[in-house]
C-alpha cells in the first residue's frame, strides 16, 4: 500500500498529465483554454494535454483517475483556481488514483490571470502558458513524501464568554470535551448582558442569557477562567500550548456574594458595565447575573492594595473570602482547537462633531439606551432626559452611527442597529404610548426572520420613519431641547424637527484589542478589522490557521441568532477535529543532508520555533520534527545547500524561475508570495476582479522568509526585468517572526545591487495581507513602470553582475 | 461644555483655580483648587492613596521665591476621593458631592473629619479693644465691625469665617482678653538650622502663609507657636535648614486603616502605634498620654475592639 502511494520511484520516467479548465467562462472568458492545452503538450514530459469545462466537477475528476490509470501517469497539473481553494480536491483524486498527492501541482489561471485580464485575451492565455510551463517544470522534480499523522488533544479552548463563546463552549462540553473558556472580564456574558430586550422577539436579553450563563459555571466539562487573558499559543492544529494569565480577583471562592462588603467600600468610580451613567465600589460584582458570581476588587482603584491599607471590606466579610495578597497566576492548557469569540466593541460618536454627543446631555447612544430602558439598569427602567431626568416627550433615533460611511466612522453596514432601533422604539411606545418618536435613516435593513413583522409593527405603532438623516443638532440652551435639521430625500424638502431626546444608533466595530490575539494565534483580518474566515461561503467559520475557528461577532457584525448559529458550527467544526482524535500535517518539513551539512549553526539561528539543534561535535544538524511549522527559512539561510525544503525545494523553485524567464524575462516581474498573506492578496485581487498588467509571475512558498537570496539573484540572471518580495506584515507573520528575515535578506541584496551598480529599485519588498487585493494590484501597477523603465543595457548588466562567476566559468 | 453624565472626569483649570467635576445622571462630584490659597505644600500629595497629585517645584532666584511650588492632578488616576480636601492645612482644597462639601471617603466613614476650632467668646471682647485679632491674621478669616460712638470707635461685632481660617493661633495670643480659642489640628515641631542659610535668603519666609518665619537682621527668624506645620517652608528651603515635622493629628474617631495609611505617610509609624495605643486603652505611664487626655482625649471613650481590630490590620499588612 505505502510502496505504491509513494511511487513514482525515482528510476521511472516521468509522465505528466496537464488539464485546463475553462470553470464556465470564469477562465475561457479571457483565456483560450484549447490553446493553453495544446501548448501543454508540447512541453517535456507531458504526456498528455486535456481542457474541460469544470475540472473540479465529477467527471472532471473521473478523467484525471482514469488517465491516471490508463496512460500511466505520474505527475498530474492542473490549470484552474487557486491552489488554496482545490488543491485538496485534486490532491484527494490523485491518491484515490494512486497516486501520491505530493505529485499534484497547480496553475492558477483565474485569480492570476483570466480574472485580472479580463480586457487582454491574447496577453492572458499567453500569460496562462507561462503559469502552465512553471508548473509542468516544477512537478517534474517533485517527490512523493509521507505525512506525519499527529494525536488531536481532545480539549478545546474558547477566548471569550459573550453569547457565542458561551455557545460554543457549552456545544463542545455537552458533545464531552473538555473546554477551557477564557474570559478577559470578571463575568461572562459578553454586550448580550448589558442590552434590555432583543430583536425580533422582544425576549428580555439576560432572562434567555441568565440560564446559559449559570450552565456553563456549572458544567462538569467546561473550566471557567474569567478576568484572564490568553498569553501566549504555540504549538499546531491539534496540538497548542497555551498559556493564561489569571488576574488576581482578592476574593477567593469562598464569597458568598452578600454584598455587605459594597455598602462600606469608600472608593466610588464610574460603573462600566452601566456606561458610566452610574458609579460602583472598588469591590464589586459586574452585575446581579455574574458567572462566577463572586465579588472582585479593582485593583486600579481600591485604595487597600500595595502599601496602603483600607481593608473596610475584610472586616466586614462574614466567610473572610478577601485577600490582599492575590497573586496573577499562570496556568498553562494544552488543546487541540480554539475557538475565538472574542466579540465586538461599539462605535464611539464622540467623533461626529454635529451630533453634539457629549456636548448635548440630551444626546445617548443606544447602548445606553438599553440600560435606561432597563429595569435593573441606575434608572430603575425610566427612560429618562439625562438633562432633568425626566421622560421624554418626542425622541429621535439617528441610524447608521459610524456605519456605512468610510469618513464617519467604518464603510460596512453594521446588522443590527436598524433592527435594533425598531426594537428600542417598539419599547418607548410599550411603556409611554404618547412619546412620539422619529426614526431617521438611511435605508432600513430588516432582512432576518420576523424582522419585517417588527418593523410593521412599529409602523402600525406611529413611529415616524424619516429617510434622510440629520445633517446637524442645535441645542436649545434653556430646554435643552434639540433641533434636528436635515433633508427628507423622500419627499425632497428640508425638516427642522424638536425632540427631548436624541438617541445615536450607534455601529460594532472589531475590538480594539483584537489585534493581539490576531497576533497569538497569527490570524488574518479583513479591511474592516475583523477576523478573516478561510472561505467566506464554504468555510465561514474556520480560520486560515488549522485548527481555530471564529464565532460570533469577532467575525464580522451580526445579531444574537447569527452568533449562536456560527459558535455552533464552530464547535461543530472543532468537534470533528476532535473526534477524528488525528490529523495529518503537511510534509514541508526540512531534510538536512548531513553529507553537506557543516554544523554552523546559521539554521538554528533564524528558526523561529527553535526546531534546529546543532551537535557541534559531529558538526551536523538535526531538526525536531515536532516542533517544525514548515516555513522554509532554515533552508534559505543555509550557504551549504545541505538543507532540502520538502516539496519547496530549491530545484523546484529554480525550474519554476527558469520556466518564467524563458520568453521576455526583460518584460516580466518575478513575483515570490507567501502562501497565507501575498498570495491570498493576489486571490483577492482576482477574486474582485482588479485589473492589473499581466506581466507578473507569481511564484508561492510557504513564507517569504523560503525566499532566498539566490532565488533572487536566479532570477534577475535570467533577465527578469523586476523582482518582487512580498509577505505578511511584519508582526503578522505565520511564522512568528521569520518574515523579519525576509527584510534582512531583501536589504542585503539591496545593498549588493547597489555595490554591484545596479539599480536596486528593481528589487521591491511589500507586506501584503490577505485582504490587501487593491495593494497587491497597486503594487503591480507601480512595478509596470519600472519593468517598462529597464533598459535593455541595464538588464545585460544584471544578468552579468547577478550570475555566480563559477557557472559562468562551467557554462 | 457641559458635563457628560457619564462619569468621565473633566479638568477645568484657569488662573484662580483648578476644577475637577464627574457627573453621573444622578451624582455630582467637585473638587477644587484654589490657587491662590495654595503653597504647594505637598501634604495632599503625600497623602493621595491613587498618586493623582504632582507636585511641580518652586523656583528660588537669588533667596527669593520668584515661583511658589504648585500642584497638578492627574485625571486618569484621581478617584475624586477627597482625601487631600479634608487634609489640606489651608483651605485651599475642597470636595463636593452634590453640592454639600464633603469628601467621598469621609462621607463613606473611611475618612475622619479634622478637628480644628476657633472659637470667640464674645463677651470677652473688650469693645474699645484695637482689634489686634483681625490685624494679626494673616487671612480674612476675622472681620471686626465698628461703630464710631461719640467720636470713639466701639466694637459691635467680630465675625469669624471659619472657611478662611488657618487656625495658626496668631488671633489667639495677641488677644488681650482671653476672648478666642484655636484649636490647631496638627501639632508638630519646627527647628530652623540658621548656620545653613544662604546669605540674603528670605523664600521660606515669602512662602509661610502664617508668618510664622519672619526676617530679622537678614535672617529667618522662627516664631513656632503660629506653624501649622504645613512644611512649605522646607519644601522651598534651597538648603535644607529647616525641619518641621508631625507627631499628632487631631480629628474625629474613625474605624478606617485608610485614615492609618494617610497618619503615617503625614507623621510617623510611631505616631500611628501610639494613635492604636491609645485606641485600645493600652495606656502605660507616659506623660505624653496625660498630656493628650488633657487636652483632646478626654470626652473620646476608648474602643478596644476597634482598635484590636486596628492593630490585626496593620500587622497583617506588615507580614
Ligand atoms: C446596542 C446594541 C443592541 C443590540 N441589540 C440586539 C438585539 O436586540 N438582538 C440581537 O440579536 N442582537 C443585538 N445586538 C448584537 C449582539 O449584542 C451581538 O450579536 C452579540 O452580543 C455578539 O456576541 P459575541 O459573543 O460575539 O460578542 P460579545 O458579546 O462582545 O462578547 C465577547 C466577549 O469576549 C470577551 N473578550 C474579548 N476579547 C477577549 C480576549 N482577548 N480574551 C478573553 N476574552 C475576551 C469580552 O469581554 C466579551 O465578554 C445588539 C448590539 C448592540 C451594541
Ligand atoms: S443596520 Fe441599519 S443602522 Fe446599522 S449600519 Fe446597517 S443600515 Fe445602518
Amino acid at each position: 500500500m505505502k510502496a505504491s502511494k509513494l511511487s513514482p520511484k525515482s528510476n521511472e520516467d516521468i509522465r505528466i498529465g496537464v488539464y485546463v479548465c475553462h470553470c464556465g467562462k470564469n477562465i475561457a472568458g479571457s483565456v483560450d483554454c484549447a490553446d493553453v492545452a495544446e501548448y501543454a503538450s508540447t512541453l517535456p514530459h507531458v504526456v498528455l494535454s486535456k481542457h474541460n469545462l469544470y475540472t473540479c466537477s465529477d467527471p472532471g475528476q473521473e478523467t484525471i483517475k482514469k488517465d491516471v490509470k490508463e496512460h500511466n501517469l505520474n505527475r498530474v497539473v492542473v490549470a484552474s483556481c487557486t491552489p488554496r481553494l482545490h488543491e485538496p480536491t485534486f490532491r484527494r483524486t490523485c491518491e484515490e488514483a494512486g497516486l501520491n498527492k505530493y505529485l499534484f501541482e497547480m496553475a492558477n489561471i483565474r485569480e492570476h490571470c483570466s480574472w485580472v485580464h479580463l480586457y487582454e485575451p491574447e496577453k492572458a492565455t499567453a500569460k496562462a502558458k507561462d503559469l502552465v510551463r512553471m508548473a509542468v517544470a516544477r512537478s517534474a522534480l517533485m517527490e512523493p513524501q509521507e505525512e506525519a499523522v499527529v494525536p488531536v488533544t481532545r480539549k478545546a479552548l474558547v477566548i471569550g464568554g459573550g453569547v457565542a463563546g458561551i455557545q460554543a463552549a457549552l456545544d463542545l462540553a455537552d458533545t464531552g470535551y473538555k473546554v477551557y473558556l477564557v474570559e478577559k472580564s470578571p463575568s461572562i456574558g459578553g454586550k448580550m448582558a448589558q442590552i434590555d430586550k432583543t430583536f425580533p422577539t422582544m425576549d428580555c436579553s439576560i432572562c434567555i442569557l441568565a440560564p446559559k450563563m449559570s450552565d456553563v459555571g456549572k458544567h462538569p466539562n467546561i473550566e471557567l477562567l474569567t478576568n484572564s487573558e490568553v498569553t501566549e499559543v504555540g504549538g499546531y492544529i491539534g496540538n497548542f500550548k497555551v498559556k493564561v494569565l489569571k488576574k488576581p480577583t482578592y476574593v477567593t471562592k469562598d464569597c458568598t456574594a452578600c454584598g455587605d462588603c459594597v455598602d462600606v467600600c469608600p472608593v466610588e468610580i464610574p460603573n462600566e458595565f452601566e456606561v458610566g451613567l452610574t458609579w460602583r465600589k472598588a469591590i464589586y460584582i459586574p452585575f446581579p447575573q455574574s458567572v462566577p458570581a463572586r465579588y472582585l476588587i479593582d485593583e486600579k482603584c481600591c485604595i487597600g492594595l500595595g502599601e496602603n491599607t483600607c481593608a473596610k471590606c475584610k472586616e466586614v466579610c462574614g466567610p473572610d473570602a478577601i485577600i490582599f495578597n492575590d497573586k496573577a497566576e499562570e496556568v498553562e492548557l494544552k488543546v487541540g482547537t480554539i475557538i475565538v469569540a472574542t466579540g465586538l466593541d461599539v462605535f464611539d460618536p464622540v467623533s461626529l462633531m454635529e451630533y453634539g454627543y457629549l456636548r448635548f446631555p440630551n444626546t445617548i447612544t443606544s447602548l445606553e439606551f438599553e440600560r435606561l430602558i432597563n429595569a435593573g439598569g441606575p434608572t430603575g427602567g425610566r427612560l429618562v432626559r439625562p438633562s432633568n431626568l425626566r421622560i421624554p416627550k418626542k425622541v429621535a433615533f439617528i441610524q447608521c452611527i459610524g456605519s456605512r460611511s468610510e469618513k464617519r466612522g467604518n464603510p460596512y453596514c453594521s446588522n443590527v442597529c436598524c433592527m435594533n432601533t425598531i426594537k428600542d422604539a417598539l419599547l418607548i411606545k410599550e411603556h409611554w404610548p404618547d412619546v412620539k418618536i422619529y426614526v431617521f435613516y438611511i435605508d432600513i435593513r430588516a432582512i432576518g426572520k420576523g424582522f419585517e413583522d417588527l418593523f410593521r409593527r412599529a409602523k402600525e405603532a406611529g413611529v415616524i420613519f424619516i429617510r434622510g438623516l440629520p445633517a446637524e443638532i442645535i441645542e436649545d440652551r434653556k430646554s435643552k431641547n434639540l433641533w434636528l435639521v436635515g433633508e427628507n430625500t423622500l419627499e425632497k424638502e428640508i425638516y427642522t424637527i424638536n425632540v427631548g431626546m436624541v438617541v445615536l444608533s450607534i455601529g460594532l466595530r472589531p475590538r480594539d484589542d483584537s489585534g493581539k490575539v490576531q497576533q497569538l494565534l497569527r490570524l488574518s483580518k479583513t479591511s474592516d478589522g475583523f477576523f478573516m474566515e478561510a472561505h467566506p461561503k464554504l468555510r465561514p467559520v474556520d480560520t486560515p490557521t488549522g485548527g481555530v475557528f471564529l464565532a460570533g461577532c469577532a467575525e464580522g457584525p451580526k445579531d444574537i441568532k447569527d452568533s449562536v448559529t456560527q459558535a455552533s458550527a464552530a464547535a461543530a467544526r472543532a468537534g470533528i477535529l476532535m473526534a477524528k482524535g488525528k490529523v495529518t500535517v503537511e510534509a514541508l518539513t526540512p531534510k538536512m543532508l548531513p553529507e553537506k551539512c557543516m554544523g554552523c549553526g546559521l539554521c538554528a539561528r533564524v528558526c523561529p520555533y527553535n526546531a534546529i539543534t546543532v551537535d557541534k561535535e559531529k558538526k551536523i544538524a538535526k531538526v525536531v520534527e515536532a516542533a517544525c511549522a514548515g516555513c522554509g527559512t532554515c533552508g534559505a539561510e543555509c550557504s551549504f545547500n545541505a538543507i532540502e525544503m520538502r516539496h519547496f525545494t530549491d530545484e523546484q523553485i529554480y525550474a519554476q524561475i527558469n520556466a518564467a524567464t524563458e520568453k521576455d524575462a526583460d518584460k516580466k516581474i518575478i513575483a515570490f508570495c507567501c502562501n497565507w498573506c501575498s498570495y491570498a492578496g493576489a486571490d483577492f485581487a482576482g477574486v474582485s476582479r482588479m485589473q492589473y498588467p499581466p506581466s507578473v509571475r507569481i511564484i508561492r512558498t510557504m513564507c517569504s522568509g523560503r525566499v532566498s537570496t539566490k532565488f533572487v539573484e536566479r532570477a534577475f540572471s535570467r533577465g527578469a526585468a523586476a523582482v518582487l518580495v512580498a509577505g505578511c506584515h511584519l508582526n503578522d507573520c505565520h511564522y512568528i517572526n521569520a518574515n523579519y528575515q525576509t527584510k534582512k535578506r531583501v536589504e542585503k541584496l539591496w545593498k549588493k545591487m547597489e555595490r554591484l551598480g545596479l539599480d536596486k529599485n528593481r528589487l521591491q519588498l511589500a507586506w501584503i495581507s490577505a485582504a490587501e487585493g487593491a495593494k497587491f494590484a497597486s503594487k503591480i501597477k507601480e512595478m509596470q513602470r519600472i519593468v517598462e523603465g529597464a533598459t535593455k543595457e541595464e538588464i545585460e548588466k544584471t544578468v552579468d553582475r547577478m550570475t555566480p562567476k563559477k557557472l559562468q566559468v562551467t557554462a | 461644555m457641559v458635563n457628560n453624565l457619564r462619569g468621565n472626569p473633566i479638568k477645568y483649570e484657569n488662573s484662580q483655580e483648578i476644577r475637577i467635576e464627574r457627573e453621573f445622571l444622578t451624582r455630582k462630584y467637585l473638587l477644587r483648587l484654589n490657587k491662590n490659597l495654595c503653597n504647594g505644600c505637598g501634604l495632599c500629595s503625600k497623602i493621595c492613596p491613587e498618586e493623582a497629585i504632582k507636585e511641580e517645584p518652586p523656583l528660588v532666584v537669588n533667596g527669593h521665591l520668584e515661583k511658589k511650588p504648585t500642584i497638578d492632578f492627574d485625571i486618569d488616576s484621581c478617584i475624586l476621593c477627597g482625601e487631600c480636601a479634608v487634609l489640606c492645612p489651608l483651605n485651599a482644597l475642597d470636595m463636593e458631592v452634590d453640592g454639600k462639601e464633603i469628601s467621598t471617603f469621609v462621607k463613606n466613614e473611611a475618612f475622619p473629619v479634622l478637628l480644628k476650632e476657633i472659637n470667640i467668646t464674645k463677651e470677652k471682647c473688650d469693645p474699645e479693644c484695637d482689634a489686634k485679632c483681625q490685624e494679626e491674621c494673616p487671612t480674612e478669616a476675622i472681620r471686626v465691625t465698628k461703630k464710631s460712638e461719640k467720636g470713639q470707635d466701639r466694637i459691635t461685632n467680630v465675625q469669624i469665617t471659619e472657611s478662611l481660617c488657618f487656625y495658626c493661633k496668631r488671633c489667639e495670643l495677641a488677644c488681650d482678653h482671653d476672648a478666642i480659642q484655636v484649636r490647631k489640628p496638627f501639632r508638630g515641631s519646627i527647628e530652623l538650622n540658621t548656620d545653613l542659610c544662604p546669605e540674603g535668603c528670605m523664600a521660606c519666609a515669602e512662602i509661610c502663609p502664617t508668618h510664622t518665619i519672619q526676617i530679622e537682621n537678614d535672617k529667618p527668624q522662627v516664631f513656632s507657636e503660629f506653624c501649622i506645620f504645613c512644611s512649605a517652608c522646607q519644601k522651598v528651603c534651597p538648603n535644607q535648614a529647616i525641619d518641621v515635622s508631625r507627631d499628632w493629628i487631631f480629628h474625629t474617631d474613625v474605624t478606617a486603616a485608610a485614615w492609618l495609611t494617610a497618619l503615617k505617610k503625614l507623621t510617623s509609624v510611631k505616631t500611628v502605634a501610639k494613635e492604636l495605643r491609645i485606641k485600645s486603652g493600652q495606656r502605660r505611664t507616659s506623660t505624653v498620654r496625660g498630656r493628650e487626655r488633657q487636652l483632646h482625649l478626654k470626652s473620646e471613650q476608648p474602643n478596644s475592639d476597634q482598635a484590636e481590630a486596628f492593630l490585626k490590620i496593620l500587622n497583617k499588612y506588615k507580614k
